[in-house]
Parts: structure tokens; C-alpha cells; sequence
């Protein structure tokens, strides 16, 4: 059995966070959006490429 | 013709000699040497560690692909630098100790030298950390270590389907631990996975820190953009882990990691203390303990390394409170001041200073993240060596030597969250310049190229990288185009 002796976060507000909706987390996962947004990433890797290869 | 010796075959010394082979003709000499006989795609050991790849989708052997190029390979370990020679010749030289030999050393004279021997794993900061004799925690810092933490990820598994509940306890070892990157990817890919065996109900996992905010990264966090606002990185991290349900613990200084729990300092000075059934602790990096002597014989070490053991480059080690901490402290060429005949590059040179700010705690320990030197720049600052020292040879000693500014290079950071063409996804979070400037960018970086995104295609791409690399390592056709 699994005990915790003293709180893990101690005297931790909760924290203030985002949290996604659910049309968010459809995007996420979906292929199409998806598809897009990997051409974007491939585009924002080739700029971050050519600043570390200065 | 020329002598250059290149010591560790890891993400940095590939890159260097893999490209001083393809700049130099073969009449120079280029040698390797390296304990491991493979070359291991680390950032992959993630998805080795939750059990979804084996250790060979993320390793390959180097001796046939080192024949192949033309490098000399020596199967061994580095123990130390000879800059000036000795009293029987002036030639400079490193001394090794060759794989299965019993500790007989061997010489190899230079003309150049890059030291690229990455972190010595120091579990021994920390009592009762590490995989090793006496330890009580996973890692995945080597593939073999990887696939270990795999093999008990997985009885903890099998115990949950069984209908026993389970901690899994992921993080930093000791108060100084670097690239909590890898830790925060490994968190997020336990989740992950037991969703995926269908067990995370009966699962409480724990992130614990010793970045002073959750998503700090050792770069003293970021301010990216992220859908159309500016998002503190902490909070970037924090709604991740709130979403996967994913509790945390930042600030610890872990003191100790007993069979089954482990006890931390907090910021504050007061301890805490958490039992667990599964733990991957990575380990705080130490230099692997190269030792350097003058021609007769008298110790240099403490002049060609700083007191962690990693080798001094062009940065500036004068001390400086936080405030005084410039962009400009840290290095250009990764030359020796010492000797313009050596070189560090990756994990391997000593950092000026950490970028976060340090935590004090009334017991007056200090700790925090130190920088991390990700694979992405140290290859970079691998093939800037290289092309450094291709011109050296060249053109001779005047050949101005390549500057790339580690303080200026551009991140690219793709934490994987899970695995899977459909159901994978990962952070992707981009950030320029590593070391943040307020002189010239309001939030410390460029918020067009500071960004953090998740999703599938963020997992695509890890995939593509994975392979990518493992392809540019193993200097298949075109692999050159590939950058680093
Ligand atoms: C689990 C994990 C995940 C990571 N994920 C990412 C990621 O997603 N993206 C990213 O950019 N970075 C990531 N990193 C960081 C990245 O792996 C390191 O930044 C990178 O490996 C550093 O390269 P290096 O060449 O300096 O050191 P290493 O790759 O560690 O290579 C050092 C080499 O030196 C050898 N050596 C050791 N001692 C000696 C000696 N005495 N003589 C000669 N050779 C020696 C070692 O055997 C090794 O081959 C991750 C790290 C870990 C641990």
C-alpha cells in the first residue's frame, strides 16, 4: 500500500491552470488539423535550423 | 598531416566527426575514442523506458560504420590529457584505457582535440539513487538503463491489472540536476501508457522538481506564445499536468531514495517525504573526470577544468551574483583558454553559471537546474568545431575559428507525451535566444520564435527526428543535408 507521510506539495495553493475544451482536445487528435499544423512545425523547425546555424 | 582526436562517441562527438571526416581529405588522421562500441539516440530512450521501443531502434554499432568513413576507432575511456607531451617527447597526447584490458592505459598523440565525453551520471550525490549496487531508482540516461526502467515500468503494470494500486514517482535526483526536459517527457509518457494498458485509475504519479516552477527547464523558464497569448511556461507545464492529472512537487533538493521512498528538502527548508512503487530519478552530471598534466608531470587539472569536472572553454568564469549574470558569460568556439589545441563541446564544457536563479534554503543549501546543453546544441556546437578545427588544418593557426554563441542558439524542444500514429502527442515548445536577454527582448526572448504547441503533430515529428538522426548518425547517402 502506497502512503504519503507528509504532503507532496506542502502549503501549495492549487494551482491556476488552463484547461482544454473539448472541441481543443478533438483538434489536438485530428488528422486533418493535424496535418497542418505538422507543416507549421516543420516550417517553425527550419527557422529555429537556420538561427542555430549562423 | 594532421592528428585529430575526438574523445566520446555520443550526440556531439558524432556530429564533430562525422563532419571533420567529410571537410578533411584522408591523409589526416581522425580518431574516436569511446567506451560505448554503439552510438545511442538519447533522446529515444523515452519510449525505451515505458517499454514501447527495444534498445535496438535506439542504438547501432559504430566500429563498421567508422571503417566505412575512414576514423580510427579506440574502444576505451579517456582518463587524461597531456597538452604539452612529456619529458620523452613534446607532442601532445590523451591517455586511455582500452575496453577489456584491466586498466592498462595506452597513448594517443594529437594535433587537435575535442573533448565531447558528455556527463559522468553522479547517482553517487544522492544516497540510494540510481539502478546501480544500493540504488532504489529507475533512469533512462543510457539505453541499457532505459531498458531496465522498462522492465519494472512493466511489473508495475502487470501489479495494477491485477488490482493493486501504484505510486510512480518521476523527476530530478539530487537538488542540481540538469535536463528536467527528459524527465517531464518520461511523466508524461508513464501517463500516457497506462492509460493505454487501461490501468490509470489505479495510478498516482508524482513529478518531482528541483526546477523552482514547474516548466523553468534550467533556462529560467520562457514567456511563449501559445494560442494567441503570452503564457509563462510554468503555467504551460502545470495545465498539462493538471489535465493528465499528474501531481508535483517542485523546488526538492532529494536527499535520500530508500527502497520504496524517497525524502526531499523544500525552498523553505522543510522536508518532505513520498513512498513509492516505481521511481526513474535522473542523476545530477558531474565531468567524467579527465585529469591534465604538463610536461613533467605536474597537475593541470585544475586549470583546464572547473571543480565539476567539465572543461573550461571561452566563457567567462569570474564570479557574479544572479543580477550580474550577461548572455555574454557563455561561450562562442568552445576553445581552450588554456591551450588553442583543445576544445569542449556538448555537456562536456563547463557552464559559466546556471541561468535559473538559485535556491537558498534556511539550512543554507543552494541548489537548482543548471543549464542544459540539449542534443540540438551539442551538435551544433560539435559541427562548429569541426569546421574550426577542417579550417585550422587548412588554411593554418590564422584561420579565424567558427562562432556559434551558445547563448544565442535557437531550442527546439519535442517532448514526446505518448506514442502512436493516432493516439501519440507531444509538446512542442521552440525558443530563441537560449539564454534570455532583457537588453533586447521585453519577456527575456523573441515571441515569434518562442512558441509552445501539443498535439499529434507535435508526435510526428518526434517520430521524424527519431529517424532522421539515427539516419544522419549512421552517414547514409545525403546525410549532410540533414542539419543538426
Ligand atoms: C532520457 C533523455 C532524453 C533526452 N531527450 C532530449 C530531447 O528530446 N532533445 C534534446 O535535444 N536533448 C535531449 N536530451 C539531452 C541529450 O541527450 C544530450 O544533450 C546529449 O546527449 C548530449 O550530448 P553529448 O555528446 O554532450 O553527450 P553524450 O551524448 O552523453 O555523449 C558522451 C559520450 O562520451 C562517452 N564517454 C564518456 N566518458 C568518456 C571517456 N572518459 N572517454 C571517452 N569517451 C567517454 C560516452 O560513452 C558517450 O558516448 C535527453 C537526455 C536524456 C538523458
Amino acid at each position: 500500500m502506497t502512503v504519503v507521510k507528509k504532503p507532496a506539495v506542502p502549503n501549495q495553493p492549487p494551482p491556476l491552470v488552463t484547461q482544454p475544451t473539448r472541441r481543443s482536445l478533438r483538434r489536438r487528435q485530428s488528422v486533418l488539423v493535424q496535418l497542418w499544423r505538422f507543416l507549421m512545425l516543420n516550417l517553425r523547425m527550419v527557422r529555429m535550423i537556420r538561427k542555430a546555424h549562423r | 598531416m594532421a592528428k585529430i582526436v575526438i574523445l566520446g562517441a555520443g550526440i556531439a562527438g558524432q556530429a564533430a566527426v562525422t563532419l571533420l571526416r567529410k571537410k578533411l581529405p584522408r591523409k589526416h588522421e581522425i580518431v574516436m575514442i569511446s567506451p560505448n562500441e554503439e552510438w545511442n539516440w538519447v533522446p529515444s530512450n523515452i519510449w525505451v523506458g515505458v517499454g514501447i521501443m527495444g534498445a535496438e531502434q535506439v542504438c547501432f554499432p559504430l566500429a563498421p560504420l567508422y571503417e566505412r568513413i575512414g576514423v580510427e576507432f579506440r574502444v576505451g575511456a579517456a582518463t587524461a590529457i597531456h597538452p604539452e607531451g612529456d619529458a620523452s617527447s613534446s607532442r601532445p597526447f590523451v591517455e586511455y584505457v582500452p575496453a577489456g584490458t584491466g586498466g592498462e592505459t595506452r597513448r594517443e598523440s594529437f594535433d587537435f582535440l575535442v573533448n565531447a565525453t558528455g556527463p559522468k551520471l553522479n547517482f553517487g550525490a544522492t544516497p540510494g539513487l540510481g539502478p546501480g549496487e544500493g540504488g532504489h531508482s529507475w533512469s533512462v540516461c543510457t539505453a541499457e538503463h532505459a531498458v531496465e526502467a522498462s522492465a519494472a515500468f512493466l511489473e508495475a503494470v502487470e501489479r495494477m491489472k491485477r488490482g493493486e494500486e501504484q505510486t510512480f514517482v518521476v523527476g530530478m535526483g539530487h537538488g542540481s540536476c540538469t535536463c528536467e526536459g527528459a524527465a517531464f517527457e518520461y511523466v508524461l509518457n508513464v501517463e500516457h501508457e497506462l492509460k493505454r494498458h487501461g490501468v490509470r485509475e489505479k495510478g498516482r504519479i508524482v513529478f518531482v522538481t528541483n526546477e523552482p516552477e514547474l516548466g523553468d527547464f534550467g533556462v529560467g523558464g520562457l514567456f511563449l506564445r501559445h494560442e494567441g497569448y503570452v503564457t509563462p511556461s510554468h503555467f504551460f507545464a502545470e495545465s498539462l499536468f493538471t489535465e493528465r492529472g499528474i501531481e508535483w512537487v517542485k523546488g526538492a533538493n532529494v536527499m535520500e531514495v530508500g527502497p520504496g521512498r524517497l525524502a526531499w528538502e523544500s525552498p523553505d527548508g522543510s522536508e518532505g517525504e513520498l513512498t513509492h512503487d516505481f521511481a526513474m530519478l535522473l542523476p545530477p552530471f558531474a565531468g567524467v573526470g579527465l585529469q591534465a598534466y604538463d610536461r613533467n608531470g605536474e597537475d593541470l587539472t585544475d586549470r583546464l577544468f572547473a571543480p565539476s569536472g567539465f572543461q573550461r572553454v571561452d566563457a567567462d568564469y569570474g564570479a557574479k551574483a544572479f543580477g550580474e549574470w550577461s548572455p555574454r558569460d557563455w561561450p562562442e568556439t568552445y576553445q581552450s583558454p588554456h591551450d588553442p589545441r583543445l576544445f569542449a563541446v556538448g555537456i562536456a564544457f563547463a557552464p559559466p553559471h546556471p541561468v535559473s536563479r538559485p535556491i537558498r534554503t534556511p539550512r543554507g543549501h543552494t541548489y537548482g537546474p543548471t543549464v542544459p546543453r540539449t542534443g540540438m546544441t551539442a551538435a551544433v556546437m560539435g559541427a562548429t568545431v569541426a569546421e574550426s578545427i577542417a579550417d585550422l588544418v587548412r588554411k593554418g593557426p590564422e584561420a579565424p575559428l567558427h562562432r556559434n554563441p551558445f547563448a544565442t542558439m535557437a531550442v527546439a524542444c519535442v517532448a514526446s507525451a505518448g506514442a502512436g500514429f493516432r493516439l501519440g502527442s507531444a509538446a512542442t515548445i521552440t525558443m530563441y535566444p537560449l539564454v534570455p536577454d532583457y537588453e533586447r527582448y521585453e519577456y527575456g526572448r523573441d515571441l515569434e520564435s518562442t512558441t509552445g504547441e501539443i498535439g499529434l503533430a507535435g508526435h510526428w515529428l518526434k517520430y521524424l527526428l527519431h529517424y532522421l538522426f539515427l539516419y544522419k548518425a549512421r552517414c547514409r547517402p545525403g546525410w549532410s543535408l540533414i542539419p543538426e
